[in-house]
């Protein structure tokens, strides 16, 4: 049953990416950025649900039953609160300069701001290299999920056929219909989660005995999870995970979004209702995780939102929820891997020399060959790697979130320059390689030396005065 | 460098970000409408940010955004 209701989904989805090729145009600029045509409903839906991942899903309900409702703090009212004002300061400024200027990928807006063709080859490394990671979170979490949700190890589907699937229907919907197919799947996928997250929410929820009862038993049983704690661990972690969500003002795949919207209005509604459905979104995750301590006993053998699911509801709804799952997954997949294409195209190359020797339409199958090669890359990571590659995802976005700095003075600050900008983008290379290379000591352990204070607290300062010290002493391009 | 964002919108994000650091309720436990009241005042702070953001859609839209 569980294969059945995600093989129709997966066939929805292939459908609905399908039709938005109908309506190409072909252009780049109509594949990568469907002409920035995308209003706001779609634009709410596809920012929403180009920032949801698996982890939204599995890992935050892992993580609360862990730790209990303090993950809410720490990954979803944080981002609520972070990720809509960088829509209304980074999104509005990089759409009107995109339009201006016709701008695809934040390397061309880099490289004409300090007019620096290295710095741009520099940042254009740096984020292909930081998104293999991120990418990786979907393709391993897709395998994972089919492989929990059909029975697990030894019983189940292995996990590659998963993975594989979650690659194969991404490439051939965003290959195909480019940015139009990717932000109206994206749309139907963020649907389809939400509405799945909150009727498993309802239905376990009504097992026992609803939400008040459930977490009157998890406070009368484990005290700890009903609060936030008062340790050193908690008090430096609540400290700066505020700084991990900058890391979404970042992405290259966020920047391809912002520029495909039809107006700087279209933002209006992004901004406003972003905080809500984020809390929507993460509070049944975090809610069922904490109280299916209530359930389950440590340790676990999958995932605890599959076996809530399971336990408690039958396999409709755990059909539902492998689609809710893969949902999650795809609609961060295609936009990534939109994004890689259309970077690799525009900035290497239409850059370093087949700008007017091919015409567009052949220069969008570099990017198309470029993905494909890279998605590949990824599923052969995928078999390989362990369950650590989460904590690796988690890596990625404090690259990201460092990089945010830099980009911002691109928009923001006259002063800075090229030096600067380059200053702040190998700070961030070397504190990550080197708080990342300490880490690897202890398994998947994410905060400086094991005192809670995250990577992300030192490397955003750091990169923030690499900008400013690189910049001192010299007029930059637009003062001059 | 076009559009002209206004500065005040930071000053509701400083609020937001201390807002967040809601240390005199850490060690708490109690429910609050059936939930811990740690996570219901997070859940209200996204209400309060969603609120706090409207008015800055409102009357910190930038005039030039859409030139």
């Amino acid at each position: 049953m569980v294969l059945l209701v995600l093989s129709a989904y997966l066939l929805v989805v292939l459908g609905v990416g399908l039709f938005g090729h109908r309506l190409f145009r072909g252009t780049g600029e109509d594949y990568f950025l469907a002409s920035r045509s995308i209003g706001p409903v779609i634009l709410l839906m596809t920012l929403l649900g180009t920032n949801m991942t698996a982890f939204t899903l599995l890992g935050a309900s892992g993580e609360a039953y862990r730790r209990g409702v303090i993950v809410f703090a720490l990954m979803g009212s944080s981002t609520a609160i972070i990720v809509p004002f960088l829509f209304y300061y980074l999104g509005i400024r990089s759409w009107r300069l995109g339009k201006q200027h016709g701008y695809v990928t934040q390397v061309q807006l880099v490289r004409d701001r300090y007019g620096s063709d290295g710095l741009g080859a520099l940042l254009f490394v740096v984020a292909v290299a930081l998104m293999l990671p991120y990418l990786l979170i979907g393709v391993k979490g897709g395998g994972d999920a089919l492989n929990i949700l059909t029975g697990g190890p030894g019983v189940g589907l292995p996990p590659w056929v998963g993975s594989l699937a979650v690659c194969a229907v991404t490439y051939v919907y965003v290959s195909y219909g480019g940015m139009r197919s990717t932000a109206w799947v994206n749309a139907l996928q963020t649907t389809v989660f939400l509405l799945f997250g909150l009727a498993a929410y309802a239905a376990v929820v009504s097992q026992f005995g609803g939400i008040g009862a459930a977490m009157g038993r998890l406070r009368a049983g484990y005290a700890e999870m009903a609060s936030f704690g008062t340790d050193r661990f908690a008090l430096l972690q609540m400290g700066s995970f505020l700084l991990l969500p900058l890391c979404t003002g970042a992405f290259p795949h966020l920047y391809s979004h912002w520029l495909s919207a039809r107006s700087a209005r279209s933002f209006r509604l992004a901004i406003v209702a972003y905080p809500i459905l984020v809390a929507a979104i993460w509070f049944p995750s975090v809610t069922l995780g904490a109280i299916g301590r209530l359930q389950f006993a440590p340790p676990l053998d999958g995932p605890i939102l599959v076996k809530l699911i399971v336990a408690n509801t039958g396999e409709i709804l755990a059909g539902c929820l492998a689609a809710g799952v893969f949902a999650a997954i795809m609609s961060s997949l295609d936009s990534q891997i939109l994004a890689l294409g259309a970077m690799f195209t525009q900035d290497i190359v239409r850059h370093y020399g087949f700008d007017g020797k091919l015409r567009e339409e052949r220069q969008v199958w570099f990017g198309r060959a470029f993905v494909l090669a890279f998605l590949g890359l990824a599923f052969l990571c995928s078999l390989v790697a362990s369950q650590s590659i989460f904590a690796l995802g988690t890596w990625a976005l404090t690259g990201f979130a460092g990089l945010l700095p830099m980009l911002a003075a691109t928009l923001f600050w006259p002063r800075a320059t090229a030096r600067g900008a380059a200053a702040s983008i190998v700070t961030v290379v070397v504190l990550w390689a080197g708080l990342f290379w300490d880490s690897l000591s202890v398994e998947g352990a994410y905060s400086v030396a094991g005192t809670g204070l995250m990577p992300v607290a030192l490397i955003v300062p750091a990169s923030t005065l690499a900008l400013v010290l690189g910049s001192l002493g010299k007029r930059s391009r637009s003062q001059r | 460098m076009p559009g002209s964002h206004p500065r005040w919108p930071l000053l509701l994000l400083l609020l937001l970000g201390v807002g967040f650091e809601n240390f005199w309720l850490w060690g708490e436990d109690w429910l609050l409408f059936g939930i811990p009241v740690n996570l219901a005042y997070h859940v209200g702070l996204c209400v309060v940010g969603a609120g706090l953001l409207a008015a800055v859609v409102r009357w910190g839209w930038p005039d030039d955004a859409d030139d």
